[in-house]
């Protein structure tokens, strides 16, 4: 028996409100996850700096400078970034803290796979530390102190650089602009 | 030649070669390989719990709509999982997570879904169910986690399953890293090819001895 009109028009209504509910259902539960992730990082950003960082972050959504933020209270200016670094064996989520001259100050992986990861390797990122701004970052593994930590891993310490040196220009842009 | 065939399809992936793109490109280690398994298994097990639902309510020409729809959620909630349990993994993973791991093994779920449906309803016209589609979703994950585990092995020398804040790992060669080429998307094609081969000879082996 065919259907009339308003029988197809109700039978449409029920699947567009039963998959409204499915998509409402994803964006809490993606909401969710993404609040959790920035509480995160931001009580391992104010852990690494001493004090609090700012609710909102100044800056952000890029694929590897995830957010930045203004760290609060009395002192120096600092920001705080988490990031994401990529390597052949592995990804490690960092959390940084730089000076407003774009110099690092201090650095923690949070979390990394692969155990054959450099990030892994304690001595991985000391090459990096009090680098920035008008020190820039080693821009070859030549340059590096410990030519046994990048041993395998060129690909990835040359990517890492170009991401702090982006992260050092953007944090001194924003200290210029007083944010 | 056609009973041959029809041996392959017990395993989803070394028989039918199913889903087989995300194992190629993002199971280069034992966790990777777990989680994509995991993930995948768990939204088919959903999936054909909801199944009925979607065929009792869903009119006919909205059902394939409406069941994509349902699978391209749960992928969604497991990307989700993931990322809350380990952003590293969710990153490695990239979009192979959400989009293709469990839409792969879903279409296949949604391909036998009559029968599932009337299985469940009572009416039962075949032997596949549920309980098969089940066991298909068990055997991929098998799958995966074995696949990622061989190339960590091979690729990296190791066998880690790295916890949110700790580096535990179950296995090392030491320094080494036997073939780098085996972490890379084409020593993936090449573990698959291998394991394919050997699952397929194994069954022919059994086949001759039954």
């Amino acid at each position: 028996m065919a259907r009339t009109t308003k029988e197809l028009m109700v039978e449409n209504l029920l699947t567009s409100v039963a998959l409204g509910l499915l998509a409402v259902v994803v964006a809490s539960v993606t909401l969710i996850v993404r609040s959790s992730e920035v509480s995160r990082e931001q009580a391992v950003l104010s852990d690494l700096a001493g004090r609090p960082v700012s609710s909102a972050p100044v800056a952000g959504a890029d694929p590897h400078i995830l957010r930045l933020y203004r760290v609060g209270g009395t002192g120096p200016v600092l920001y705080g970034a988490s990031l994401s670094l990529d390597s052949p064996s592995g990804v490690a989520m960092v959390a940084t803290i730089l000076g407003a001259d774009g110099q690092l100050q201090a650095l923690k992986v949070y979390d990394a796979t692969g155990i054959r990861s450099p990030f892994t390797r304690a001595d991985w990122f000391s090459d990096y530390l009090g680098k920035g701004g008008a020190a820039p970052y080693p821009s070859s593994p030549a340059a590096s102190r410990n030519p046994s930590a990048v041993s395998g891993a060129s690909e990835s310490y040359l990517l890492n650089s170009d991401v702090l040196t982006d992260l050092s220009e953007r944090v001194r842009s924003l200290a210029k602009e007083g944010k | 030649m056609k009973s041959e065939r029809a041996a392959y399809v017990p395993n989803p992936v070394f028989g039918g070669l199913l889903g087989i793109c995300p194992l190629v490109a993002a199971a280069n280690s034992l966790v990777n390989g777990f989680v994509l398994g995991a993930g995948a298994a768990l939204s088919v097990a959903v999936l054909v719990a909801f199944l009925p639902l979607i065929q009792g309510f869903v009119p006919d020409r909205l059902r394939a709509p409406a069941s994509l729809a349902l699978a391209a959620g749960l992928a969604l909630l497991v990307a989700a999982g993931v990322e809350a349990l380990s952003p590293a993994v969710a990153r490695a993973l990239g979009v192979y997570l959400p989009l293709i791991a469990v839409s792969c093994v879903s279409l296949h779920a949604l391909r036998r879904a009559p029968a599932a449906t009337d299985l469940m309803r009572g009416e039962s016209t075949g032997a596949f169910g549920a309980g098969s589609l089940l066991v298909e979703a068990a055997l991929y994950f098998g799958a995966a986690t074995f696949i990622g585990a061989v190339r960590e092995l091979a690729g990296s020398g190791t066998l880690s399953f790295p916890m949110p804040g700790s580096q535990a790992f179950l296995f090392s060669l030491g320094d080494s890293s036997p073939a780098r080429l085996f972490a890379a998307p084409a020593g993936g094609f090449l573990v698959l090819g291998c394991l394919a081969a050997a699952y397929r000879a194994i069954l022919r082996a059994r086949k001759r001895s039954a």
